[in-house]
């Protein structure tokens, strides 16, 4: 026994010391890239740490992470990838919360978990970019950053309290993808129709396809579609005005010219809201929760949810992925970031791929006045690029000079390319001026080109992500029969109640907008 | 003596039952790690086309240094925690002090917090003590973690070796370092094999603490395994390929812990 | 495990025994073995628990926080999805109970009870295997499993003709829940079973021996002289189970996310959602302060029942 024990405790300790060894080799190194090697004649080495999630341009980031330290041999750029997005908000709080000396330089400000780049900003979080985007840009002529991003754009780059918080880096939409091949077999042709779309429903059901799949939580970009669509006609009551205590003669000057038309679908291009106009809009019932237009969206949605796939409630975006590529489920509602996927998937599949493709969001048969002009999709900024506010100004300078580096035209037109090469996915057409997609790509995107990017004004009124939960369980509730249509409403108007009073005491609103909070 | 033997083949039969059972979910990856990716996501339980053993290689050529990174890891924090574990569970069972038992309490209760509601402060915490990119930054909360689950282990086993086996020593004049050394630890094997497999294991699969407090190219094997990907896509095949090869010091430790561990039985040391 | 016990031991021995030098550097030899295991827990539990007791006091959200008294606690309270969360909570803790405790010594006896010691050596060996799958992976096929259209589950019910009973079971709100608790069966893995294995192995041989030559069945070697005997094990296995089940919500975040709705949410997974999804990390701590103290109160319990029962 003695003899054994003494083996055991010989053999451990060998083993920590030879993987000590290495380890403590390593760790070595690792504190030295840290330290500062500065010297009079050079300056000193720095990392700049850009996360990202996996899938996200990660090849073309990293190619021009590389060209620009070649370029820079000062500053070593380091793409993060990091596995999923829960992750990559634990780890970029945890390590804001602890002062942000180890966090990420460069983040993806969409991906973070904030409900709004003013909170990020707030929080000391994310720099303020407002002068930065009207420096010139050395890699693209001298140009400044804004002057190379598509001005159509800038507005949405703009905070509520008016700060620069990002800059865009792509567009992304959502659309319905369809299996082309399935359609011609059963003589189905693309619905333009809502009344098509759920007649199609019940073909393909009959034929025993699943109808339509999507992950759950992602049925909301349907619904908000359709309440942008009834409530659109209220958006300029709720913009800020001159008068207003809110109002900024440089920022908001665009609001003043912003008049509605029901056949414009860019009628509030650039338009910024006033947020207690927004909660006042819903205290008063301007736009009713329980009202016709309501009554109306929910229930096609319960006619629609007839058509999901089994298991939807709970079911996750890979499965979900795996029953249209199978080819068991016929049309898919998701972002266009599944573009690229979907082609490099179809090339490996060989004789098993199938000619897919993308349709927008339906009109209704006979025109409502509910529902006036033609619906509007997502066609918004995707790939929003953030700064850390690390309070380090030498830290700051070299993140902006490779972000300068990112959005020169050369530079994004390769990112673009090599990760199109790889086939991961491209969300969208870019931003950055002179960027070209190849056709192929563009074909597919055509069903997330709309007639205008809908707008938020109702529906992101009252941030809500605690009660998220529970208005998911009324609408189940709903679609299973347990809840008549009245009591569902009723249901989620209450939820909402609740949500905006505590949003209201949280934020201190007087509900005045001409005082400020 | 033949109703003995029916009643063995059927102790037999069932056991091999709920091994089988058992064994599913490893047998499962196995299989998985030799499929293509786009293979799993469209026919999860189907047989593949071909076996795909390039998965293998890239797997390895991937994940090999970042093996050795968790090997140091989770040797560091056995030893420390075994160390750790059993002098304070010699101590809560065999000395009585003032504040013995609200000290056990005081270190015991601990482990009933949350642990994920500890990972904001606690990195503060190591981010002071300029820990981040270390693996000391791992070792040490892991060791704290850790040792808890062994302190009660320890224990209950202290407890039960019986009071003469002591007694007689301290005849002879031995002090409780050499009492710990001497009889309480020789005879503690089986607890600190388990111990030891359960820290290890539990060490070895952590992924979001590595992944907040380590950077490239320091990171540990789970990090690497589960961001396996090809083209910058997630690849599952791969992913599984490289569990398989990070497991096997896992069924080495435990061959040889499994070892020490049916002796401790066998040698009848914990008869009470 | 906690009792009084410490107080009256201290009293006893200062009434009993005075100071004297050779036990006061006894006691010291005793603290000196705790320490190391003390400053851990100091440092790296202690001080991080406190703070986040202070801040399930304030509306913190990572960034800024502002004292909000017992606000959290009495939104916490008065929240539906937590009264829910709770029943689960409650329903899950009981059947992680019955499975660790149950399955690991039913194999812990079936293998001892084997006369060949190779054969037991590769029972051991084989049931500790699956500890090797990182948690999260073993979910994963389990979700396969589950999987509506090409899951095992499904496909084995068609096989047998029990079509009609094929359904999503994590999909719909009256099966998911169990679908999550008969997750991973048979169960025998990790501590439990290596508990009983060691200390049913560690039982007097000869006694049972003598006990079997006289005639006992099986059955009663089991009730009366196993079962008492493995009081302390039962005590520990209740002890992590009961621990490691209100603690964890990864298994529930990958097969349903708390869904469907609400049905198989838990008070962890609100706290996880709520301190790194929302940064509402104020209302998470309190959630988790609230675990913490449950836990307690439960441990509490078990350590008395354990402990009136051995008297």
């Amino acid at each position: 026994m003695r003899k054994k024990l003494i083996g055991f405790i010989l053999l451990s300790l060998v083993l920590v010391m030879a993987a000590g060894c290495s380890g403590s080799n390593s760790g070595t190194n690792a504190s030295q890239s840290n330290e500062p090697q500065s010297s009079a004649a050079s300056k000193e080495k720095r990392t700049v740490t850009f996360a990202t999630i996996a899938g996200y341009y990660t090849d073309g980031l990293k190619e021009a992470a590389q060209e620009y330290t070649k370029l820079n041999p000062e500053t070593e750029v380091v793409i993060d990838v990091i596995k999923d997005n829960d992750t990559y908000q634990a780890n970029f709080k945890a390590k804001m919360a602890a002062g942000g000396k180890d966090a990420p330089d460069i983040v993806h400000i969409n991906l973070i978990g904030e409900t709004s780049s003013a909170d990020a900003i707030d929080k000391g979080w994310l720099l303020k970019l407002n002068d930065y985007v009207n420096q010139p840009n050395p890699y693209s002529g001298d140009k400044t950053v804004f002057e190379g991003i598509d001005p159509e754009y800038h507005q949405n780059t703009y905070s509520r309290d008016g700060d620069v918080a990002y800059l865009p880096f792509d567009l992304v939409g959502t659309g319905f993808y369809y299996n082309k091949d399935i359609f011609a077999k059963l003589g189905i042709s693309e619905p333009e129709t809502w009344e098509e779309l759920l007649a199609a429903c019940k073909q393909l059901q009959d034929a025993g396809y699943i109808p339509i799949t999507m992950p759950f939580g992602f049925e909301s970009t349907i619904t908000q579609a359709f309440l942008d669509w009834s409530a659109k006609s209220l958006y300029p009551e709720l913009l800020i005005q001159p008068g207003d205590a809110r109002y900024d003669e440089k920022i908001h000057k665009l609001n003043t010219s912003i008049a509605y038309s029901a056949d414009n679908g860019n009628f509030d291009f650039g338009a910024s809201y006033d947020p207690e106009k927004q909660l006042l809009a819903l205290k008063n019932k301007q736009y009713d929760m329980q009202g016709a237009a309501q009554r109306k969206i929910w229930t096609v949605m319960k006619e629609l949810s007839a058509y999901y796939q089994p298991g939807y409630a709970t079911m996750q975006d890979p499965d979900v992925y795996q029953l249209f590529i199978a080819q068991k489920a016929a049309i898919y509602w998701n972002g266009s970031w599944q573009v690229g996927t979907l082609l490099d998937d179809m090339k490996k599949l060989g004789d098993k791929s199938f000619g897919w493709g993308t349709f927008k969001f339906p009109e209704f048969a006979e025109a409502d006045p509910l529902f006036p002009g033609k619906p509007r999709g997502i066609l918004v900024p995707g790939h929003l690029l953030g700064i850390a506010d690390k309070k380090d100004p030498e830290q700051e300078s070299r993140t902006k000079d490779f972000m300068m580096y990112l959005y020169s035209p050369e530079v994004a037109q390769r990112v673009f390319e090599t990760t199109l090469e790889a086939g991961q996915f491209v969300q969208g057409p870019s931003l950055v001026l002179g960027v070209k997609l190849p056709d192929e790509v563009n074909a597919y995107l055509t069903g997330f080109k709309v007639d205008g990017s809908m707008g938020y004004a109702i529906a992101n009124a009252v941030p809500s992500s605690d009660t998220n939960q529970a208005k998911q369980s009324a609408q189940l509730k709903y679609y299973e029969g347990k809840l008549s249509l009245e009591e569902f409403l009723a249901e989620q108007d209450k939820i909402l109640n609740r949500d905006m009073d505590i949003y209201i005491k949280a934020q201190q609103y007087d509900l005045d907008p001409k005082t400020n909070p | 003596m033949r109703n003995y033997r029916v009643a063995e083949v059927g102790v037999v039969l069932s056991l091999s039952v709920l091994l089988l059972l058992t064994l599913v979910p490893f047998a499962m990856l196995l299989f998985l790690s030799f499929k293509d990716h786009l293979d799993i996501v469209i026919d999860f339980w189907g047989i593949p086309g071909e076996i795909k053993w390039e998965n293998y290689s890239t797997a390895w050529s991937a994940v090999s240094g970042s093996i050795g990174n968790s090997l140091f890891i989770c040797c560091v924090t056995v030893a420390g925690a075994v160390l750790i574990s059993s002098m304070a569970g010699y101590s809560f069972a065999r000395n009585r002090f003032p504040g013995k038992e609200i000290l056990f309490m005081l270190i015991i209760s601990v482990m009933l917090i949350p642990s994920m509601l500890n990972i904001v402060p606690l990195y503060a915490i190591i981010s002071q003590l300029n820990l981040t990119d270390s693996f000391w930054g791992l070792i040490l909360p892991y060791i704290s973690g850790t040792q808890l689950v062994g302190i009660i282990l320890c224990r209950t086993f202290f407890q039960g070796i019986p009071e003469e086996l002591f007694e007689a020593a301290r005849m002879d004049g031995a002090g409780e370092a050499y009492l710990y050394l001497r009889i309480a630890l020789p005879l503690s094997m089986p607890v600190i094999a388990t111990l030891g497999i359960i820290t290890f294991i539990s060490v070895y699969s952590d992924y979001l603490w590595p992944l907040i407090i380590l950077k490239e190219p320091h990171l540990t094997f789970t990090i690497q395994a589960v961001n396996m990907t090809t083209n910058g896509r997630p690849d599952l095949g791969l992913s599984f390929a490289a569990y398989i090869i990070g497991s096997l010091p896992m069924i080495l430790v435990i061959m040889f812990g499994m070892k020490y561990f049916v002796q401790g039985i066998t040698s009848g040391a914990l008869k009470s | 495990m906690f009792s009084l016990d410490g107080l009256l031991t201290w009293s006893e021995i200062m009434i009993d025994k005075p100071f004297r030098p050779d036990r006061i550097r006894y006691w010291l030899k005793a603290y000196f073995f705790i320490v190391p295991s003390l400053l851990f827990v100091l440092i790296f539990l202690y001080y991080p628990m406190l703070t986040s007791i202070y801040h399930s006091f304030t509306d913190w959200n990572l960034a800024q926080a502002e004292w909000i008294g017992l606000d959290n606690y009495i939104r916490m309270f008065n929240d539906n999805t937590f009264r829910i969360a709770l029943s689960n909570q409650l329903l899950f803790t009981v059947t992680d109970i019955v499975k660790s405790i149950v399955f690991p010594l039913l194999a812990a006896e079936l293998i001892l009870s084997l006369r060949e010691t190779k054969l037991q050596y590769l029972y051991r060996t084989g049931f500790v295997i699956p500890m090797l799958i990182p948690g999260i992976v073993f979910v994963l096929i389990w979700l396969s499993v589950y999987n509506p259209s090409n899951g095992l589950l499904n496909h084995f019910l068609s096989f047998a003709g029990l079509n009609s009973l094929a359904r999503p079971w994590l999909g719909e709100s009256d099966t998911a829940i169990w679908a999550v608790i008969l997750m991973g069966f048979p169960y025998i893995t990790g501590l439990p079973f290596l508990i009983f294995l060691a200390a049913i192995g560690g039982f007097n041989k000869e006694i049972i021996e003598s006990a079997r030559m006289d005639g006992a069945k099986f059955r009663n070697i089991f009730l009366k002289m196993h079962l008492p005997l493995l009081a302390p094990q039962f005590k520990v296995v209740l002890l992590l189970t009961i621990i490691g089940s209100l603690q964890d919500f990864v298994r529930i975040i990958v097969l349903t996310g708390g869904g469907p709705g609400v049905s198989t949410t838990v008070p962890s997974l609100i706290m996880y959602n709520s301190a790194f999804k929302n940064s509402n990390y104020g209302y998470g701590s309190a959630v988790g302060i609230f675990l913490f103290v449950s836990i307690l109160l439960l441990t509490l319990l078990v350590s008395k029942i354990f402990k009136s029962e051995r008297e």
